[in-house]
């Protein structure tokens, strides 16, 4: 063990030399000696990173008001100032050498500052033109942080703002049916792209993130429960229903395509536990879960969707999105009793019904595979 | 400790030790497309556990209509004949699980198995069934008291499974009866309590059920392995810790309080301080560390703050602040990157140690 003897002087590397000489024996990696490379920090570090950052720039973004309140063309300075403070913060993310945490902490809390004026400002410059060219502006100021900043925090916040930028930009120009699928194929497309591009893939992944966030967000909001929120009425006033449906069938074509991925990929591999036409068995029952689910999806919003979330994030090994859809799951199951759109009677028996039929599944899953590892068994004595 | 790996191998490429051909591959090797079995246990964990919710939440749903056409005695026969055959399921999956036979599905991790779905299912039915009584003969009982004794009584059935899902319900069950209690009575023991009180008993009690969980994992002794709860244990101290900011956020901006300020901050310092010193030496743990001092400097901040209402000259006050906030933020990133190398380094020898003897 040549890479772990040469690396273990600092005992804090030894599982990265693990994973290095794993690399290093598939042939991934030019050398077996890991590179000393800083630990990355785990969610909550960074979660706590983001809000201290935002509480921060909130404290700039006063300084700035209260500096300019004298002045008397307020609207375009505020605009003027998120310009420059924006234009900065991007050329240093750029540019900037220093690795510092201060450093990297102030320009995050100056840059999410720098963008909350030029959001003021556009609003304030833009508000008696179309509404869809400030939805539009939004759209742009958020893309082009997401697309040149590589500080993953900042990155991160400018996905999660630019996704309802563009669905904002659908709802202005009476195109909200469209939200929800156009949310689903963006999913399916980001999650299954991660590694085209190689130098984008932190970006992606990102954004992955953030329009998972925003699915859940929409399903929440766009059915009968968004009415205890006061949602703009743009967002509401359309036809539901067809967007539901839409919806419905763009999870069932999605989750179709990614169960066709992966049979496909399983077909790649060494059938360990049973045979050919087992897999076919296992395919079908997973087609049949698959429209089983959608259909539940027609009364009960949102828990399709969460399932293909929880799937994608089974396929993907990502584990933070497997626990965002169990969480999602569970709520949306809670949240239908408030849905307003059949009485509570109608409800009850809908969820008797999906359940006893999912547990039915799962009874014929047991006896199935019970009976082929049984028929394994006894091939193996005879043998 | 576990490492991130794909942050490291995203790292690697970046520094392009790495070639961009290789990185799906490389990402790979870290974390492998789930095979036939993963697939199998997942869908079959899925099916089982998604069932038994909506079945559980018809249920209730069910006997929240209150359906007049059916006879109260037939609504105790649903609930009651679900709540045996969950019974019933625990125990001949149990059985057949205890057994030398390999198990047909084996759960994902300890805790989603056949069995304990069936005591979820179980639990759910005593919520319904609690409630079914509470409708039927008009007990005249508080909510809060549905919701407790929902509670107290699937505590055996947590303790039994020693399942993650089952006692994370218990306690938001606790905490809700809290709620629901506080929101209609005020009081205690014929105490009348402000809200800040309030907010420090939310505290307390979660905190009290982190000390529960920790000690009972700590400790060795017969149900040890029952109260393996991460799960419980971190959202449990997050509930706490979030709950005492806030205690300390209204102690600091409260202008007319009424009560003696100087316990709660008492009350604060010695928590913070104990669960720092407890987590920093004896337990070495990093996601409390983060807690406690992400409170800490919301705290400062709201200390801070409470001073720049009081200024005559708030402008330059702001960016003063602002830029506190960053060094206190970047500064406790800085000592909580150093303490995660040390505690990786620990875990490493410890490690080492255990495999050598």
């Amino acid at each position: 063990m040549p890479a772990m003897s040469k690396s273990t002087n600092n005992p804090a590397q030894g599982s990265q030399a693990q994973l290095w000489q794993s690399l290093f024996n598939q042939g991934l990696v030019g050398n077996d000696i890991a590179p000393d490379t800083p630990l990355s920090s785990p969610w909550y570090i960074i979660g706590a990173q983001i809000i201290g950052g935002w509480i921060a720039a909130l404290f700039i973004l006063a300084f700035v008001l209260a500096s300019i309140a004298s002045v008397d063309d307020k609207e375009q300075s505020i605009l003027v100032m998120g310009i420059l403070i924006t234009l900065g913060c991007l050329t240093y993310y750029r540019m900037g050498k220093s690795n510092q945490e201060f450093v990297l902490q102030m320009v995050f809390a100056f840059s999410i500052s720098g963008q909350l004026m030029l959001l003021w400002g556009i609003y304030d410059a833009l508000k008696h033109t179309d509404d869809g060219i400030i939805a539009l502006m939004y759209t742009l100021v958020f893309a082009l942080h997401w697309w040149l900043i590589p500080h993953k925090a900042n990155q991160f916040m400018a996905a999660i703002a630019m996704v309802p930028s563009v669905l904002a930009i659908l709802a202005i120009y009476q195109l909200s049916q469209l939200i929800l699928p156009l949310l689903i194929v963006s999913l399916m497309l980001v999650w299954s792209q991660l590694y085209r591009w190689p130098q984008c893939y932190q970006r992606l992944r990102v954004l992955g993130y953030a329009l998972s966030l925003n699915l859940l967000f929409a399903n929440f909001a766009l059915s009968d429960m968004g009415r205890w929120m006061d949602l703009p009425e743009v967002l509401l006033a359309f036809d539901a229903r067809f967007s539901h449906y839409l919806a419905v069938i763009m999870v069932l074509l999605s989750a179709l395509w990614l169960i066709h991925q992966v049979f496909n990929q399983l077909s790649t591999q060494p059938i360990e536990l049973t045979n050919t036409a087992q897999l076919s068995r296992v395919k079908f029952i997973a087609i049949l879960s698959a429209i089983l689910i959608s259909l539940l999806s027609i009364p009960m919003a949102g828990i399709s969707t969460a399932l293909l979330m929880l799937l994608l994030g089974y396929f993907y090994n990502e584990f933070k999105l497997l626990a965002l859809a169990i969480g999602a799951l569970v709520s949306f199951i809670g949240l239908y009793y408030y849905s307003l759109h059949i009485n509570l009677f109608d409800k009850s028996l809908w969820l008797m019904a999906s359940g006893v039929v999912l547990l039915l599944i799962r009874l014929a899953m047991a006896l199935s595979i019970g009976k082929t590892i049984a028929n394994k068994e006894q091939r193996h004595d005879v043998q | 400790m576990i490492i991130r790996k794909r942050s490291e191998i995203w790292q690697w490429f970046t520094e392009g030790k790495i070639v961009p051909n290789n990185l799906n591959a490389a990402m790979l090797v870290a974390y492998p497309y789930p095979n036939e079995h993963n697939w199998l246990q997942l869908i079959a964990n899925l099916v089982l556990f998604v069932g038994i919710l909506l079945l559980g939440a018809g249920v209730i749903f069910f006997m929240a209509f209150n359906w007049d056409a059916l006879a109260n005695l037939t609504k105790f026969a649903i609930i009651e004949s679900l709540f045996v055959a969950f019974i019933g399921g625990f125990y001949l999956a149990n059985g057949v699980a205890n057994t030398s036979k390999p198990p047909k599905f084996s759960a994902l991790n300890a805790g989603w198995n056949l069995p304990n779905a069936m005591l979820l299912g179980a639990s759910i039915m005593v919520g319904a069934l609690l409630a079914l009584v509470g409708q039927t003969y008009q007990t005249g009982a508080d909510p809060w008291q549905l919701f407790a004794l929902w509670a107290v009584f699937i505590l055996p059935f947590a303790v039994i499974a020693g399942f993650d899902l089952l006692w994370l319900m218990v306690a938001v069950l606790l905490n809700v009866s809290l709620g629901i209690y506080f929101d209609s009575f005020s009081h205690v023991f014929g105490l009348l309590l402000e809200d800040i009180q309030i907010i420090a008993i939310f505290g307390l009690v979660n905190l009290s059920i982190h000390l529960l969980f920790t000690l009972a994992r700590k400790l060795t002794w017969p149900a040890q392995l029952r109260f393996q709860c991460p799960a419980v244990e971190a959202t449990s101290l997050l509930a706490s810790i979030v709950s005492l900011t806030w205690l300390m956020i209204w102690v600091v901006f409260d202008f007319d309080s009424t009560v003696n300020l100087g316990y709660y901050w008492l009350l604060y310092l010695t928590v913070m301080a104990t669960i720092f010193a407890w987590y920093r030496y004896r337990s070495p743990a990093l996601y409390p560390l983060t807690l406690v001092l992400t409170s800490l400097c919301a705290t400062i901040v709201s200390l801070l703050s409470r001073g720049l209402f009081e200024s005559h000259d708030p402008i330059g006050i702001f960016l003063l602040i602002a830029m506190i906030i960053v060094g206190l933020t970047s500064g406790c990133l800085y000592w909580l990157k150093q303490i995660q190398t040390e505690f990786t380094a620990k875990a490493k020898l410890s490690h080492k140690d255990a495999s050598d003897e």
